[in-house]
C-alpha cells in the first residue's frame, strides 16, 4: 500500500524514515567479568590463529616435497597449518562483533521501487522525440530496407544447422559383422578359437582386427562372446543354432543409451550396465531384468570352422545395434 | 546351624562343575592344537603325505559346506576340478574358511600357513585337474611390462567392476569387487586364472600369460601413484571430491553463517 501511494505522489522526504535503533544489553554489557571472559576467548583464538601460522613456517621448513611422492605429506601440513590460522582469525573477528562491539538492532525502512513520476515522463519524452528525429514513419524505403538486413541476419544460424549432417542413412542399421566374420579379440588381435574361454570366462571380439575399423565401426561392432555354464542356455525360438557349445555372443552396447557392458557376473550369468544399472539374462537371450533398458541384447549367430577352432558369425545382426532411435521402429 | 553347611557344600559342588569343564575343554583345545601341528610335521617334501596331510586339514576346515569328499553341498560348491591356485587364492587371501554364510566372501587374515595352504592345495588338486598355483617366473611381471597395453587391457576386462584404478566397486545382489589394493602378484594372476566367487575366468589360452603379467605390472603402477593432494579420498576421482566438498563444506559454512547472523543474547 504504501509503495503504491509513493508511486503515485514521490516524496522522498515521508518515504525514508530514519531508522529504528535499539540498544540490546547482553550478559557480557552488564556483567564486566562476562566481558573479560569474552576478550580473552578472542584473543586466545588470535594466539591460536598465529601459532597457526608459525606452524605453516614451520611445515614449510620442514617438509621439503622431492617430487609428487612426498608432496602429499607437504600439502597435508601446509593445508592443515594455514587453516587453523585463517579459522582462528575468523573466529575471534567474528567473536569480537558478537560479544564486545556494541549491540544494537537497526530497522530501515526502504523507499518506493518505482521512479518519480518526472524521471518516468522525461524518459518518455526523449524515446518520442528520438523516434520522431529519425524520421522512420515517414521514410519507408529506409524502413524497408532495414527490414531485409535484419530479416537476412536470421539465417545464417539455420543455414549453419546443415554442420549437423549428413545423415545416418543406414549407418544406425548396420554393422560391420557379415556372414563368415571371424571374431577377433579387440585387444590382442587374435581370432577366438574353441577352447580359449574356460566355462564361465567372456571376452569382448571385434569383426576385424581393431586398427581396420573406422571410429565409427568400432562403436558399434563391440560384442561379449560367453562361455555360459554347460546346459543353461536357453534359446529363443528360432535361435537354437546361434550358439555354439554354450559360448554365446550378444552386442555389448547397451539398449538404453549405448554404454559397453562389460561387467559380467559368472554365478548369475548376467550382464550389468555400470552406467545405470541395466541388467541382461544371458541364458534367457539377454533379456532385461532390471534397469531402465527396454530391449533384449541383439545376438550375434556364430559358430566354429572345424578344421581352425576359429569362431565366426554365421550372419550379421537382424536388428540394429545399441539404443533406440526414431525411425527404428 | 543345620542350613549353613548345606550351602557352602552347593557351592562346592558349582564350583567342581566350573574346574572339570574347564580342564576338558584345555584338553580337547591342547589336543585339538598338537594333533593339527603333528599333521603339519608329517607332510614335509613327500607328495603323498602332504596330499594325506591337505585331506586331514580338509576333514577339519572345510568339510562342513564343501561335503567330506569335497562334492559340494547345498551350501557351497564343488571343489572337484577347481584346481591348487583356486585353493591358493581362496585360502592365502583369507576368503576361505568363511566367517559366515553370505553374498560376499570377505578378505581377512589367513587362518592357515602357507604350508597347510599348500597341502590344502595339493588335495584338492588330487581330486581333479584343474590349474596349478602358477610359478613365481609365471606371474612376476618382467621389469619392461608393456604397461600402456596392460591398462588397455586392464579397462577392457576388469574396470567395469574394479574400477579404472583397481579401487574396487559394487556388484548386483550384494556382492563387491574387492580392491586390487593389497592383493599379491600371485594372488592377482590366480584370480584371472581361476575366476573366484562371480569373477570371469580368463584362461591362458584368453589372456596369455604375458598380457596377465602387463596387467598385473599396470595395477602395481597404479598403486604406486602417490596422491600429492593430501588425501586421495578413495581415488574414485572427482565425484567424491564434489560430495565432500558439497556435504561437508557447505554443511560446515551454512552452520557458520547462521552463527554469524544470529541475534543477540540478552541479559535478563
Amino acid at each position: 500500500m504504501s509503495e503504491h501511494h509513493g508511486l503515485q505522489q514521490p516524496t522522498p522526504a515521508r518515504s525514508v524514515r530514519p531508522p529504528v535503533i535499539e540498544r540490546v544489553v547482553r550478559p557480557q554489557d552488564a556483567d564486566p567479568r562476562r566481558a573479560k571472559r569474552a576478550e580473552r576467548l578472542v584473543a586466545l583464538s588470535f594466539l591460536v590463529s598465529a601459532i597457526g601460522t608459525a606452524g605453516f613456517i614451520a611445515a614449510y621448513v620442514a617438509f621439503i616435497p622431492h617430487g609428487p611422492g612426498s608432496a602429499g605429506e607437504s600439502n597435508r601440513w601446509l593445508g592443515a597449518s594455514l587453516g587453523v590460522a585463517l579459522a582462528g582469525l575468523a573466529f575471534g573477528i567474528i567473536g569480537w562483533v558478537r560479544w564486545l562491539m556494541p549491540a544494537h538492532e537497526t530497522v530501515e525502512e526502504r523507499h518506493g521501487l518505482a521512479s518519480p513520476q518526472d524521471d518516468v515522463s522525461a524518459a518518455a519524452r526523449i524515446v518520442v522525440t528520438g523516434v520522431r528525429e529519425t524520421g522512420l514513419p515517414r521514410r519507408s524505403l529506409l524502413k524497408r530496407t532495414l527490414g531485409l538486413a535484419v530479416g537476412l541476419l536470421a539465417l545464417p544460424p539455420i543455414v549453419m544447422l546443415r554442420d549437423l549432417g549428413p545423415l545416418p542413412r543406414t549407418g544406425l542399421r548396420t554393422t560391420p559383422w557379415t556372414k563368415g566374420s571371424l571374431l577377433y579379440n579387440a585387444e590382442t588381435g587374435r581370432p577366438v578359437k574353441l577352447g580359449d574361454l574356460e566355462v564361465g570366462g567372456f571376452t569382448t571380439v571385434l569383426p576385424k582386427p581393431r586398427e581396420e575399423l573406422t571410429e565409427e565401426e568400432l562403436a558399434k561392432s563391440a560384442v561379449v562372446l560367453i562361455r555360459l555354464r554347460p546346459g543353461t542356455n536357453k534359446p529363443l525360438p528360432g535361435r537354437e543354432n546361434w550358439a555354439y557349445q554354450d559360448h554365446v555372443a550378444y552386442s555389448k552396447i547397451c539398449t538404453h543409451v549405448g554404454c559397453p557392458l562389460t561387467l559380467y557376473e559368472k554365478q548369475v550369468q548376467q550382464l550389468l550396465c555400470p552406467c545405470h544399472q541395466s541388467t541382461f539374462d544371458v541364458p534367457d537371450g539377454a533379456a532385461v531384468v532390471f534397469g531402465p533398458a527396454a530391449r533384449r541384447l541383439p545376438q550375434l549367430p556364430i559358430s566354429v570352422h572345424l578344421d581352425t577352432g576359429e569362431f565366426y558369425a554365421t550372419a550379421g545382426f537382424d536388428e540394429p545395434v545399441g539404443p533406440s532411435f526414431w525411425e527404428r521402429g | 546351624m543345620r542350613v549353613r553347611p548345606l550351602r557352602i557344600r552347593v557351592r562346592h559342588r558349582r564350583l567342581a562343575g566350573f574346574v572339570v569343564l574347564s580342564a576338558a575343554l584345555f584338553a580337547v583345545g591342547t589336543g585339538y592344537g598338537l594333533a593339527t601341528e603333528h599333521t603339519g610335521a608329517a607332510a614335509a617334501g613327500d607328495p603323498s603325505a602332504q596330499i594325506a596331510q591337505g585331506r586331514a586339514l580338509f576333514l577339519q576346515g572345510c568339510a562342513s559346506c564343501h561335503g567330506k569328499a569335497a562334492e559340494g553341498t547345498a551350501n557351497a560348491p564343488s571343489l572337484i576340478g577347481v584346481g591348487a591356485a583356486a585353493v591358493d587364492f581362496q585360502v592365502s587371501t583369507g576368503r576361505m574358511p568363511l566367517a559366515q554364510q553370505g553374498a560376499q566372501a570377505p578378505a581377512k587374515r589367513p587362518r592357515y600357513t602357507q604350508e597347510q595352504i599348500e597341502a590344502l592345495a595339493a588335495y584338492v588338486a588330487s581330486l581333479g585337474p584343474g590349474p596349478a598355483i602358477p610359478g613365481k617366473e609365471q606371474y612376476t611381471p618382467p621389469k619392461n611390462a608393456d604397461l600402456a597395453f596392460g591398462g588397455t587391457l586392464f579397462r577392457t576386462n576388469c574396470s567395469a567392476c574394479h574400477n579404472f584404478t583397481g579401487e574396487g566397486g559394487a556388484l548386483a545382489y550384494g556382492k563387491k569387487a574387492p580392491p586390487l589394493t593389497h592383493a599379491t602378484d600371485r594372488q592377482i594372476y590366480e584370480a584371472m586364472l581361476t575366476g573366484p566367487g562371480t569373477m570371469p575366468v580368463f584362461s591362458d589360452a584368453q589372456l596369455t600369460p604375458q598380457e596377465k603379467q602387463d596387467i598385473i605390472a599396470y595395477i602395481n603402477a597404479v598403486r604406486a601413484v602417490p596422491d600429492p593432494g593430501g588425501f586421495n579420498l578413495g581415488r574414485l576421482g572427482p565425484v567424491t571430491e564434489g560430495l565432500v566438498a558439497w556435504l561437508i563444506g557447505m554443511a560446515v559454512l551454512a552452520v557458520v553463517a547462521m552463527w554469524i547472523g544470529a541475534r543477540a543474547k540478552r541479559a535478563q
